[in-house]
């Protein structure tokens, strides 16, 4: 009987610890997964579930008496600090209901994913969360509303604000997510390539002037004058949506294969084939290929966001002083400036304490000092007009060291012409996003195996396919 | 009076198969059916389900990325197969000799990588074939006279190359392990009886190896068929955020994956794992007959 009762014991330890290896608790999402994929930092997961005091790393903000626990979660490793730094200040100022936050950075693509899961088994979802633009509509489908309406905190201070970045986030007329940035589109240029070859950033207004600087520039240096993605969409987003090009328009009809977005194709073809363009080393502008290359002064110019002046002065510090921000080209005079935003920042409808998280991003995001601190610690350009022109915009960081004081003058320069990009307007977008990245400007560019509109129009079948 | 027993030798089994019964169900089979299932509709936002009918199987029929990735999972896996079998059994003879200096050292060296996270390793390879000059791969190519190539940018094939390469980096060990552990159940007596009779080195190895290592054979080449045609990880740390432009390096699985948590086309892509699952089903019968796996020998 003994025997048979040990038996028992050992098999039901046996059935408990693999049922329990699978599982694992709800608030520990993955453990496994993290360890396998490439995080910008390491990830502490489970964190929420120790007592603030104990915490060690900077990563969670210590907070004395009885702090209210959120997490976070982002793939921008920059954002978990400016995040952490709003944590401190919040505490600062409310001590009678301090916050302390754990905050998560994932691969952009993983953590979109747990994001969804987490959303749809109803528990594991963080309290505050970073959503990419391009993945917004996503989760506005369908009838189960996962994101807290943040109208509370937006509408009362919207007047102070960029409102088409706004909107872009807004749905039924509730606003669903705070972005961080404008996103204007910036050009890059190297002023030490430039100068070889006798180019001045300043007489490029045009498209068809970048090209002759580039054919110049080509000459004198042998070096192309820009560089264009092919597993990557933003260059050309930027360059379509100047026409008003764009995947959607606002009723989320696909537009895809427009006129517009084939001749800025032809354009970008003109400039690969005569060598002035060439496609980018490691695809994109995010990859360790491409920092390389800038840094040893490969191509004289890019086209990206704002945003992007952080890669320059984290990954490029070879370049500080050679790099001069200014306005993209445009077509003709009636030409736009696409504003897109970037990341939205929302509050998770499993939220145990969804109001103290929407004043929290409020303080965060929305108020002045939040505004400045956008500028100042991120080098983002603020949704906060009313600040654009504060004594906040011209202070010394690490931005003005690398590129000069002048930054955000040119942003005011081009304010007028800031025109919204329907990107939030169809959950296709993903996947329209994905085609221009993966296939159309790849076979367009690269290969060459397909004309522009060919490409175009595949691609609008297919979206029509799947919807 | 005696209490009924909960344990007899009736009910003793169930209980023995209940830890594997149950997690089986419960992650194996229970998916699986949800993923028949969620294969004709659409999700529409977070948890609405909208039943399209064969719509998602239709789509799968006109898909030209499905073909593409069905051309470079069939490729790599022929691939893997080929170097994995040939330079395998080559290296595993080799350590097998007793004339082979540092048999022990160099079987512990090949079998290292095997250790290694794909994810980690990945990320090497993706720097080595990088596309710009000065990356390992094109300053090799610029040793030999030739000039950079884009690898994992160029054309289907050279994709190809580097998931083989990269796989093979990693598995060969394993695949010598195996050959090593069959060729050690090969008798000696048997090369001395052919050696006596006169047999050259290539005949020994036809007559006697082969034949002796032919059943750990059939089970390497189902392994890496199988590993081949779900290969995920490779091509996911090759091209950084699963974007494989001109679906170069794009697999069967890398696909779905894409599908189903970078388009949230979860219909779509249970659809293509449905379609997956038949033809590996058929795959698996077909081997079963050509290796008259299970029937007896003779």
């Amino acid at each position: 009987m003994k025997r048979k009762m040990a038996a028992l014991l050992l098999s039901s330890i046996l059935a408990a610890s693999l049922l329990g290896g699978c599982g694992g608790t709800s608030s520990e999402p993955a453990a496994d997964d993290q360890a396998s994929v490439p995080s910008e930092e390491p990830v502490q997961a489970g964190k929420e579930e120790m007592p603030a005091e104990t915490q060690e790393d900077g990563e969670t903000t210590q907070a004395t008496g009885e702090a209210t626990q959120l997490t976070f979660w982002t793939y921008v490793e920059q954002h978990t600090e400016f995040m952490q730094d709003a944590v401190t200040v919040w505490n600062e100022k409310h001590p009678d209901e301090p916050i302390a936050l754990s905050t998560e950075t994932y691969p952009v693509d993983d953590m979109h994913s747990k994001l969804l899961i987490t959303l749809q088994s109803g528990d594991g979802a963080p309290d505050i969360v970073d959503v990419n633009v391009a993945r917004f509509s996503d989760f506005m489908q369908g009838d189960t509303e996962v994101f807290v309406p943040l109208n509370d905190i937006i509408e009362p201070e919207k007047e102070s604000f960029l409102e088409p970045v706004l909107d872009i986030y807004k749905y039924n007329g509730n606003y669903y997510g705070i972005e961080y940035h404008v996103g204007a589109p910036i050009m890059f240029y190297n002023t030490e390539i430039l100068d070889q070859a006798g180019v001045k950033a300043e007489d490029i207004v045009t498209w068809d002037d970048l090209h002759e600087a580039g054919k110049k520039v080509l000459e004198a240096t042998g070096k192309p004058i820009i560089t264009f993605e092919v597993n990557d969409s933003w260059s050309y987003y930027i360059m379509a949506g100047e026409k008003k090009g764009d995947y959607f328009d606002e009723n989320g009809n696909c537009i895809i294969n427009s006129k517009e977005n084939a001749e800025v194709l032809e354009f970008m073809l003109s400039m690969i084939e005569d060598g002035t363009a060439v496609t980018t080393p490691g695809g994109g502008f995010h990859t360790e290929e491409y920092y390389g290359y800038m840094s040893q002064g490969g191509a004289a110019s890019m086209l990206e966001c704002l945003w992007y002046m952080g890669r320059f002065t984290d990954y490029m510090p070879e370049l500080s002083g050679k790099i001069q921000v200014a306005a993209p080209p445009v077509w003709d005079e009636n030409s736009v400036y696409p504003v897109f935003g970037g990341t939205g920042t929302s509050v998770t409808t499993q939220c145990e304490h969804p109001d103290l998280a929407s004043r929290f991003l409020a303080e965060a995001k929305i108020s002045v000092e939040g505004a400045e601190k956008i500028w100042n610690v991120l080098g983002f350009d603020p949704l906060r007009w009313d600040i654009w022109e504060s004594d906040a915009m011209k202070a010394q960081n690490k931005y003005t060291d690398y590129f000069g004081s002048d930054i955000f003058d040119v942003v005011l320069g081009m304010k007028d012409q800031f025109h919204p990009s329907n990107i939030t307007a169809s959950p296709q977008f993903s996947l329209a996003n994905s085609l221009v990245a993966t296939d159309i400007m790849f076979r367009v560019l690269n290969e060459q195996s397909a004309t522009p509109q060919e490409a175009l129009d595949n691609a609008a079948a297919e979206i029509e396919s799947a919807q | 009076m005696k209490k009924k027993r909960l344990i007899t030798q009736k009910t003793a089994p169930y209980f023995f198969c209940a830890p594997f019964l149950i997690s089986f169900f419960l992650f194996l089979l229970y998916p699986m059916i949800n993923m028949v299932y969620t294969s004709f509709h659409k999700l529409e936002g977070i948890s609405k389900y909208r039943y399209v009918g064969m719509a998602n199987y239709e789509r799968l029929m006109t898909d030209t990325h499905i073909k593409a990735a069905i051309c470079n999972s069939l490729g790599f896996t022929v691939g893997i197969i080929v170097v994995n079998v040939t330079l395998a059994l080559f290296l595993a003879v080799l350590l097998n000799q007793k004339l082979t200096p540092c048999r022990n050292a160099f079987r512990t060296a090949i079998y290292i990588p095997a250790l290694t996270s794909i994810i980690v390793a990945g990320i090497f390879f993706r720097l080595f074939f990088g596309s710009n000059t000065d990356t390992p791969l094109n300053t090799l190519m610029r040793f030999f006279g030739a000039g950079p190539k884009e690898w994992l940018y160029d054309t289907a094939l050279t994709g190809i190359v580097a998931l083989v390469f990269t796989s093979t980096w990693r598995w060969l060990g394993t695949n010598i392990l195996y050959f090593l552990s069959a060729l050690q159940t090969i008798p000696p007596e048997l090369y001395d009886a052919a050696y006596v009779d006169g047999a050259s080195a290539w005949q020994r190895f036809w007559h006697v190896t082969l034949p002796g290592v032919k059943p750990i054979l059939i089970f390497v080449v189902t392994i890496l068929t199988y590993g081949g045609l779900r290969m995920f990880g490779e091509s996911y740390v090759l091209w950084p955020g699963s974007k494989t432009p001109g679906d170069i390096g794009l697999t069967i699985v890398l696909y779905i994956y894409r599908t189903a948590f970078g388009q949230f086309d979860m219909g779509y892509a249970s659809a293509m794992s449905v379609a997956l699952f038949v033809f590996l089903m058929i795959l698996n019968a077909l081997y079963i007959k050509f290796f008259r796996i299970g029937k007896k020998e003779g």
